[in-house]
């Protein structure tokens, strides 16, 4: 019982089990969900941030570049003013003696961070430049040449010289006492200015009040709109391919695209000439930063995950331990049980060992009972043989040989009657089941009947006789049925020889098994416990020796029935054979 | 043998009975058979001239039951015992009680007409002795005057019937009065 119970508990325990495994599941559900709440919060949260931190520092730079530039230009455009007044050139010019102007103005250029003066004459030809190659050059059609002739104040003039690179020049007429003398031009360094931009941001460029591109950190954009410059950078597709892939990261600021990469416009008005100022910002520094502070949010996650599945794996364990300490207990019982099975099998077997014992020492008894009963019997017989044939010699000697011829004639009867004990005793010996067929009982009671007539003719026996229509069959042997039949007949016979109106009713059912009885109305049984014993007899020497029913007895066992006696109510014995049923369906179905 | 001895047989079994009684009669012997134990008691008194033969097993009374009721009847008469096969303690018991003998079946009808002729010589000797006693003890006159039956009388009168016959001198001793002068009348009368 205590096992019984142990098993329920283990049961119940299971079953919390399963039910927190559940739990678990949904607790691990519930995690993941709220870590990519959270990343995706922290996610969105920190990619404004960073964008709106990239974006104002754009602007920053952007200003400051705006600011460096306007101050590089304000304080070039000064150049051409001082310089116009300078004696020296105004000197040189009115006395073309150009000798020291060429020394005078590279003395100046250092001081002035420009990129080039240059001195024309009233024609236009290069009289001096600190670039001495240029030196004999005629500019006398050059727009900042002209314009400056026309006006009385400093002209700036972008030039587009080759279509790559622009120069940016301011000039001035040089005037000594109401007579052009010259123009001085001072060309401005924004190239320097430019390539400072190139390391911090991602692309900056300048367009001029028509939209053209100036000042750019990528060379090739320089003389085109900014549309212009865009394609020209990315190949055509390359665009919507990156918008695709960057539709993903859900940067809504992400004005366009730079090398397939998602890039920050920012825009400044340039206080000079209409100039604007644009650059491009990569997001790739924000995405990093934001990337770092994801990846370090979901390594925290993922040791938190991990401490959750150590401590459940922790948990299992010792379940698990648990569930081998019961399995152990489980298979402890199991072996025991087994062990009780094989002790119980070899106690049956034991069991069935003496059981064949004893049948064998009960049939020994048996045998040793019926040697002393048939040695008995026989010796009988043999002593009034042997005791007749002594008289018979005697009377032979005597001459009387029709009493000696009497005494022979009983010593035949007495052989006789040894021939029957014997043939009796042959019968008891078993017989196999090899001869079995299927018999009708009817037809062996009504072959019985027919073998007992002579017996049953001489004497006045009412023989009842009650017989079922159909064909009642049993397997076995017929002859021996019959032998049990005629058996039981003699012995109702004999049983109602005293009796005033002998009647013998034989009546034969089928049900569930097979059942014949004879049933007289003589005296009845007196000794029912050793009715079945071989040679007990109530019948008179000579009549019968008690093997019959014995003998019948076996051969309905051998039959697989069995074969019984009871004294009726209304007086008399009733002998009742009872036989399996022998089912031809059945049979063929084996 | 003036006249033939009687033979009672004993047997529930028709051919032993007859069997042994005919191999008897043609021994000489005067036979007669019962079928059980009843009717040979019934049969048989306590001077019966002659023997009984008896089976062991029968059915009802058994030969052992038979011969304590002989032994009872007439403890002198010779009783001869036929036991079946294996019966040999059932046979020492008998002999213990006083059987003459036993056969074992299937016995020699030679031996049994030994036995036969021992046990009714004996009985007839039994017989004999016991009608010459009855004889004397009745044809003596002088006998009849030693009255008394206490066992010393009776001793007395046996001495009496001994020593008349015997060839020599008897000194009777007693007191006046006590019957000397009668048992020396009686001792010459023997």
């Amino acid at each position: 019982m205590p096992n019984l119970e142990r098993m329920s508990e283990t049961a119940q325990r299971r079953k919390v089990w399963v039910r927190g495994r559940w739990l678990w599941r949904a607790a691990l559900l519930a995690f993941c969900g709220v870590a990519i709440a959270v990343i995706s919060v922290t996610n969105q949260f920190l990619t404004e941030r960073y964008t709106e931190t990239t974006v104002s520092r754009a602007e920053v730079r952007l200003t400051l570049y705006v600011g460096n530039m306007v101050s590089e230009l304000q304080r070039n455009s000064i150049v051409p003013q001082l310089l116009a007044r300078d004696p020296e050139l105004i000197g040189a010019l009115s006395t073309s003696d150009f000798s020291r102007s060429t020394q005078r103005l590279l003395s100046f250029v250092d001081e002035i961070g420009a990129a080039s003066l240059v001195l024309y004459d009233r024609d236009g030809r290069i009289m001096a430049a600190t670039d001495r190659n240029r030196l004999g050059e005629l500019h006398r059609s050059a727009p900042y040449f002209v314009d400056a002739l026309r006006s009385n104040r400093t002209i700036f003039t972008a030039l587009n010289r080759d279509g790559v690179s622009y120069n940016f020049l301011y000039s001035r007429k040089i005037e000594a006492a109401g007579n052009t003398l010259g123009v001085i031009a001072v060309e401005v360094d924004l190239a320097k200015l430019e390539r400072s931009w190139a390391g911090t941001s991602e692309a900056v460029f300048v367009t001029d009040s028509a939209g053209q591109i100036i000042l750019s950190t990528e060379p090739r954009w320089r003389g085109l709109d900014e549309a212009g410059a865009l394609e020209r950078q990315s190949v055509p597709g390359a665009l919507e391919r990156a918008l695709r892939a960057t539709q993903d990261w859900a940067t809504p600021t992400a004005d366009t695209y730079l090398s397939g990469e998602a890039v920050l416009r920012s825009e400044l008005r340039v206080p000079f000439q209409g100039w604007k100022m644009v650059s491009f910002t990569a997001y790739a520094p924000v995405r990093e930063r934001v990337n770092g502070v994801l990846a370090l949010e979901i390594m925290g996650f993922a040791i938190l995950l991990a401490a959750a599945f150590w401590v459940s794996s922790r948990k299992t364990a010792n379940r698990l331990v648990l569930f081998q300490r019961e399995s152990a207990e489980l298979r402890q019982l199991n072996a025991r049980l087994q062990r009780e099975i094989a002790e119980r099998e070899k106690v049956e077997k034991t069991l069935e060992v003496a059981e064949q014992t004893l049948a064998q020492s009960s049939k020994l008894a048996v045998l040793g009972e019926m040697s002393a009963a048939v040695s008995h019997e026989l010796n009988q017989p043999l002593a009034a043989m042997k005791t007749y044939l002594a008289g018979a010699r005697l009377l032979l000697q005597r001459r009387r040989p029709d009493e000696a011829l009497s005494s022979f004639q009983r010593i035949d009867d007495l052989i006789d009657r040894m021939g029957a004990i014997t043939r009796q005793l042959k019968s008891y010996a078993r017989k196999g089941k090899e001869a079995f067929e299927p018999v009708d009982t009817r037809a062996a009671v009504s072959s019985a009947l027919a073998m007992m007539e002579p017996q049953l003719k001489t004497r006045k026996v009412t023989i009842n006789r009650t017989l079922p229509a159909e064909p009642v069959m049993i397997l076995g042997d017929r002859l021996r049925l019959e032998q049990v039949i005629v058996n039981l007949l003699r012995n109702a016979l004999d049983a109602t020889k005293g009796v005033r109106d002998p009647t013998i009713d034989i009546m034969l059912a089928q049900g569930d098994t097979v059942r014949l009885s004879v049933r007289d109305n003589g005296e009845g049984i007196e000794n029912l416990d050793e009715l079945f014993e071989p040679f007990y007899t109530t019948k008179q020497p000579g009549e019968g020796i008690g093997l019959g029913l014995a003998i019948s007895s076996g051969i309905v066992n051998d039959l697989g029935g069995r074969l019984t006696a009871r004294n009726a109510a209304s007086g008399g014995a009733v002998f009742e054979v009872q036989l399996p049923v022998w089912n031809a369906a059945a049979a063929a179905a084996e | 043998m003036s006249k033939a001895m009687k033979i009672a047989i004993v047997d529930d079994e028709r051919d032993m009975r007859q069997s042994i009684s005919q191999w008897l009669a043609l021994s000489g012997f005067d036979t007669e058979t019962f079928a059980s134990a009843e009717d040979a008691l019934k049969g048989l008194s306590a001077d019966y001239p002659g023997i009984v033969v008896s089976d062991i097993k029968m059915p009802g009374m058994d030969g052992m039951q038979l011969l304590r009721k002989l032994r009872s009847v007439d403890s002198t008469l010779p009783v001869i015992m036929i036991t079946g096969h294996g019966d040999v303690p059932m046979a020492v018991e008998a002999m213990r009680i006083g059987a003459f003998d036993f056969l074992e079946k299937p016995f020699n009808p030679d031996r049994m007409t030994e036995l036969a002729k021992k046990a009714t010589q004996a009985r007839r000797l039994t017989l004999d002795n016991r009608a010459l006693r009855r004889e004397l003890s009745d044809g003596s006159a002088l006998m009849s005057k030693l009255i008394g039956s206490s066992p010393a009388m009776e001793r007395l009168r046996e001495d009496i019937l001994d020593l008349g016959q015997a060839d020599g001198h008897v000194l009777i001793e007693g007191e006046t009065g006590t019957g000397k002068t009668l048992v020396a009348h009686a001792l010459h009368a023997v």
